[in-house]
């Protein structure tokens, strides 16, 4: 069974078709990339996969669980990472990893939240207010506090905003592990050499289409045409600048 | 370069209008644009068309008394600027200004005059909000003259203050030195006023003719002192035309001298400019939240309980707003505390005379409390609006997370109105109270207020929480838009649309409680079971409206569109 099933996910503003027939497939384990452009529909499409706004039409499936027919079942398999961590002023950091514990129903926390305070090397914070921290370190909470649960599919939009040189590798370790231990990711990024070195596989939208869909290996192999290797970056670009393209996979 | 600071200068204004403009078109901004317009037309404006203004009528203008109080008042602003405790050379530049200008290859001087000229719209809609309201015609050019001298000279005097602080003359030193100079001017001045003046202007204020009053103060020294001063209040309250003009001439010489004088202090401004800066984007944040006071001011106060494992996320919810208030909100709970504490002591201990006018005060507060309580207490889905994105991603159903958000602030509402009931109560009991109001000693009236405190508290809890829910847009906006005609009319229609909303939800509880009670007294010998099953009723009532209420806004909660409604609001 597919952990994260897109179908013909549409999503409108009046007659701003923000995201139009977007379809795919995650397994477990398995990280796909999402790129494209600026104002390609990326957001959007993370927001209607994390049931954070009704899609117009399609379904989103997220562990077998409708997200909008069955969303507190979804969302109990999911983690969605936004790119600004908004966290609760008046929460420490512990206080902060307590309360989303109870929120996805983990009851046994503590352990669990040491090793992700350690983990992402929160443990010195872990009595702070958000005001104390700096940004990394309060995109590294919202991880920790998304990670808490154990998710079976996580949805990042620009994990790695905010993060020092270290902060970047250690949440690519932890994102890759836990990708590895049987959950589903999407990532959605501009780092086109992070998508490649991390992902699986990888959709690219532009104004709101897919226009490419695939194994990144596939996809290289299809721009390349017989001219050798190429980065997803130079696929990226080649793609995006109007050549029509569709992955191998549907 | 100046052309480039006119250029943003004039585009921003020219655009933030267009655009406050063009989302008129959007009925959610027309109708409180039309309100508030209304709310100012009624305050002030609808005399905009009387032929004189408010001065005028008091015969203000043209009169050498009024131009030298105006004068006086003008050079203890003046003198007293330079008191202030503030002595960093912070000057607040947005974050678009830091990252443009101060790479930029210009100079102090011009980073001085970049954020004159940009305070200009500002001062220009000031001025003319000020002369539409006390002053008429041609006087607008004298107050926007004097506004914009004031407001260089202020900023000369902030970078004074930064220069001498560096000279090693802080606010301390400051102070007393300036309390010297103000006492110092003021007996110089008193000596020179002229009492009959004073006397004269009482009786002429009513007549409206103050121009037959004469001058304030007359003497060399006085004339010394005031020389500058009388320029703002003779642009302000000209005779004529000529004058006017006159006066604004020098006024504008004065303020490029104030320029000068301001570029001369040779202050790096820079470092402490984004020091301030980033506070004030920060303050601005803060209060782009619905003014909701979100500061953590009693970090220590531990979480109330520890959630128990396996707990269900609504819990959560409670524990997480129920630690917010503690944090947030304590200060309520000690005053109304404290309030409570003082009654009793006075049921106790104080004259039985005054028995019933605090038995009054505490159930006056107690009336108004759901409505006061529900904005200091304010824990709920207001607080959270900001991250509503981290919300909807909550495996709990819409209905479910709005029950648990306004649980929190429930709790302290509900029990600071119980605890002021009580305290009534308890006042009215031992109070000798007169035959009109003997009803509220009754036992049936004690339990009708007290079944009825927490539906009532609830409800009002949910109104306040519907308006994030149905129009996000009002309850955060952005922090330019904290002002203005608009938010005026937003503020007063939710404020309207509150009282008339409780009022329709009370009513059906009413209708059980006013027969229940007659029926009690009349058929029943005002028999308590009779009582306390009205009670129960029209509590159960209000209980069954907030249901009906938390499930139709869980279910628009789950509606939001995040998109359309935070990242699309502004311009």
């Amino acid at each position: 069974m597919h952990a994260i099933e897109v179908v013909n996910l549409t999503k409108s503003y009046g007659s701003l078709v923000a995201v139009r027939d977007f379809s795919f497939t995650v397994k477990p384990g398995e990280i796909l990339g999402l790129v494209g452009p600026n104002g390609a529909g990326k957001t959007t499409a993370l927001r209607a996969l994390g049931g954070i706004h009704p899609p117009t039409s399609g379904q989103v499936r997220i562990g077998g669980h409708d997200i909008m027919a069955e969303a507190v079942e979804a969302k109990r398999r999911l983690a969605f990472f936004p790119d600004e961590p908004r966290l609760f002023d008046y929460l420490t950091v512990e206080e902060h990893l307590e309360f989303a514990a109870a929120i996805y129903g983990v009851a046994e926390w503590r352990a669990p939240m040491n090793a992700l305070l350690e983990e992402l090397e929160l443990a010195e914070k872990r009595r702070a207010l958000p005001a104390e921290l700096s940004r990394g370190m309060k995109q590294k909470l919202m991880i920790a506090c998304g990670f808490i649960h154990a998710p079976e599919v996580m949805i990042f939009d620009e994990p790695l905003t905010g993060l020092d040189p270290l902060g970047i590798r250690r949440m690519k370790e932890s994102v890759t592990r836990r990708a590895q231990q049987g959950a589903a990711v999407i990532l959605s990024s501009h780092l086109l050499p992070l998508v490649e070195e991390m992902c699986d596989s990888v959709a690219v939208i532009q104004k709101g289409e897919r226009i490419a869909y695939g194994t990144i290996d596939d996809l290289k192999q299809q721009i390349a045409q017989g001219r050798g290797d190429v980065s997803l970056e130079e696929a990226f670009l080649a793609i995006t600048s109007g050549v029509p393209q569709e992955g191998p996979r549907t | 370069m100046i052309h480039a600071f006119l250029f943003v200068t004039v585009r921003s204004f020219r655009n933030r209008i267009v655009s406050r403009l063009k989302r008129l078109q959007n009925v959610r901004y027309l109708l409180p644009f039309l309100v508030g317009i209304a709310y100012f037309w009624f305050a002030g404006f609808r005399h905009l068309f009387d032929g004189r203004s408010p001065l005028q009528h008091r015969g203000f203008a043209g009169s050498a008394f009024s131009v030298d109080l105006a004068s006086v008042v003008v050079l203890f602003m003046m003198i007293l600027a330079w008191a202030l405790p503030k002595q960093s050379a912070g000057l607040v530049f947005s974050e678009a200004e830091i990252q443009f200008l101060f790479p930029a290859p210009i100079t102090r001087r011009q980073l001085l005059l970049y954020k004159i000229l940009r305070a200009q719209p500002q001062v220009f809609i000031s001025a003319a909000v000020i002369s539409l309201l006390m002053f008429r015609g041609a006087k607008f050019i004298g107050v926007w003259a004097c506004f914009i001298a004031l407001s260089i000279y202020f900023t000369f005097v902030a970078l004074g203050r930064a220069r001498l602080k560096l000279l090693g003359v802080g606010f301390l030193v400051r102070l007393p030195v300036i309390a010297a100079v103000a006492a110092g001017v003021s007996s110089l001045l008193w000596r020179t006023v002229d009492l009959q003046a004073f006397r004269a202007m009482g009786s002429k204020l009513k007549q409206g003719r103050l121009t037959d009053v004469p001058a304030l103060v007359h003497s060399p020294v006085a004339d010394a002192i005031l020389f500058v001063p009388r320029f703002f209040g003779r642009a302000m309250l000209p005779e004529s035309i000529p004058q006017l003009l006159a006066s604004c001439g020098i006024l504008l010489a004065v303020a490029w001298l104030f320029f000068e004088l301001a570029a001369r202090t040779n202050i790096a401004v820079e470092d402490a400019s984004i020091q301030e800066s980033e506070k004030w984007a920060a303050r601005r944040a803060r209060l782009s939240e619905q003014g909701i006071r979100r500061q953590v001011t009693f970090r220590r106060i531990p979480p109330p309980f520890r959630i128990p494992a396996r707990a269900r996320p609504e819990v959560a919810i409670y524990w997480k707003n129920l630690t917010a208030g503690l944090r947030i909100s304590s200060r309520y709970l000690l005053i109304m505390a404290v309030v409570a504490l003082y009654c009793l002591g006075q049921s106790f201990y104080g004259p039985e005379l005054e028995l019933p006018v605090t038995g009054f005060l505490a159930l006056l507060v107690a009336a108004i409390f759901p409505l006061l309580g529900s904005i200091a207490f304010a824990q709920d889905m207001r607080l959270d609006l900001s991250r509503i994105e981290l919300l909807k991603s909550y495996p709990i159903s819409g209905e479910r997370l709005v029950a648990a958000e306004i649980a929190g602030p429930l709790t302290f509402v509900a029990a600071v109105e119980l605890m002021l009931l009580g305290v009534a109560a308890i006042i009215f009991h031992t109070a000798h109270l007169p035959a009109s109001a003997d009803f509220l000693a009754s036992p049936e009236f004690v339990v009708i207020t007290l079944m009825l405190a927490t539906p009532v508290c609830a409800a009002q809890l949910l109104i306040r929480n519907a308006v994030p829910i149905l129009l996000p847009g009002w309850a955060m906006r952005a922090p330019d838009e904290q002002r203005g005609f608009n938010v005026m009319g937003q503020r007063l229609l939710m404020m309207a649309g509150n009282l008339l909303v409780l009022l329709f939800v009370l009513l059906p509880a009413v209708c059980i409680v006013v027969p229940g009670l007659l029926m009690a007294r009349y058929w029943f010998h005002g028999s308590m079971p009779v009582v306390a099953l009205t009670s129960v009723l029209a509590a159960a009532l209000l209980f069954f409206e907030v249901w009906l209420g938390i499930r139709f806004l869980g279910r628009q909660f789950e509606k939001i569109d995040v998109t359309n409604e935070l990242d699309a609001r502004g311009p």
